[in-house]
């Protein structure tokens, strides 16, 4: 992998990482879905790695737990998600916004998956006794992302495209 | 209305031909809505071939979010109300720590509305206020220790408890049991 790359992962990891901790104290506030959102756009399946160097800073702060096998599919999911609907949205982030709010909302059952193993009862309840805070999950991320998507979307890209040396960004 | 894709027609048959034909009075049913709510979010995603949306397209598809987002507010309250009862209760208070080789039930008499009330009066519970409400940190001198991941369990007629002390009504009958449980 070239050295640039690596650089550039880490670098993206980093911040994913910082913004969830800076905002932790406030529920279901956060910015991994607006990052992921606007990396996948920019930097493509390259994002998937970013992913992955995130959730193991989060291993290594919280240890391992059920929630944390959670974050081994939710957050790749809504990558996968970008990176299939990127070509027929392209720069709408009003429906940016919506994916974004409908993923928020649908945050909590997504997370409740991991625990239908451990206890089906378990996780039904779980996820409706969130729904409250999913909701107010899908309205934060249609916000962020229909206010800031354009802006944060068109740095990076302007960022990426002046790393492009020789037509190779690593 | 806009030139729509073959799958999107041929999956929405009536609910396609409804919409052609203007408003008309009819019963829709849930389920129903839900399709139009899909099939408008796909046409608009991947209906439009590369054209920019205009603004009744924006529209509707805001629209159609914030319709979902009320829905989904409503059913979370409605899924989540729990009524208190009202006058005295009898009750039963269980503690369990098995680090400590405690096990204790005790009835008690309350006309407090919510658990986490009732046990702001209990002589024998320590406890904190945070942003959530009350907090337990322990009975009869039965510490949570977080270094060593222990923390006191709530759970209700046996069943576990997905909210905290002061979102749990005090019923006439029912039996509240605090364990202490290790690990995340």
């Amino acid at each position: 992998m070239p050295v640039k790359k690596i650089t550039r992962i880490a670098l993206l990891s980093a911040i994913l990482y910082v913004s969830k901790v800076v905002l932790e104290f406030l529920p279901n506030v956060e910015l991994v879905s607006f990052l992921i959102l606007i990396y996948t756009l920019v930097f493509g399946s390259e994002t998937l790695l970013v992913i992955a160097v995130f959730n193991l800073f989060e291993f290594i702060q919280w240890g391992f737990g059920v929630w944390w096998v959670s974050y081994l599919y939710v957050w790749p999911l809504l990558c996968l998600i970008v990176l299939i609907l990127k070509k027929a949205v392209k720069e709408e982030f009003l429906v940016w916004g919506i994916v974004s709010g409908g993923y928020g909302l649908s945050f909590g059952g997504l997370f409740a998956l991991a625990y239908l193993p451990v206890d089906p009862s378990y996780a039904l309840a779980y996820w409706i006794s969130g729904l409250p805070w999913d909701v107010w999950h899908g309205v934060w991320n249609f916000v962020l992302v229909f206010a800031l998507g354009k802006p944060l979307y068109r740095v990076l890209k302007i960022c990426y495209d002046k790393m492009d040396y020789g037509g190779r960004n690593g | 209305m806009a030139r729509m894709p073959a799958i999107a027609l041929t999956c929405a048959g009536r609910d396609i031909s409804f919409l052609q034909q203007g408003v008309r009075r009819r019963k829709i049913r849930g389920n129903q809505v839900l399709r139009l709510a899909i099939i408008v979010i796909f046409v608009s995603l991947v209906g439009r071939k590369g054209e920019k949306m205009n603004k009744k397209q924006k529209i509707i598809l805001v629209s159609v979010f914030a319709a979902v987002i009320v829905i989904a507010g409503i059913l979370a309250g409605a899924l989540n109300y729990r009524a208190t009862q009202e006058g005295r209760k009898e009750f039963q208070v269980e503690i369990v720590s098995e680090r400590d080789g405690y096990s204790d039930s005790k009835t008690y008499k309350s006309d407090a509305d919510y658990l986490g009330e009732f046990l702001r009066t209990l002589d024998n519970c320590e406890w904190e206020e945070s942003d959530y409400g009350i907090y337990i940190k322990g009975f009869d001198g039965m510490m949570e220790d977080y270094d060593n991941q222990y923390w006191w369990c709530v759970t209700v007629n046996g069943e576990s408890s997905m909210t905290g002390a002061d979102e749990i009504p005090l019923l006439d009958g029912d039996v509240y049991n605090f364990t202490l449980m290790q690990g995340w």
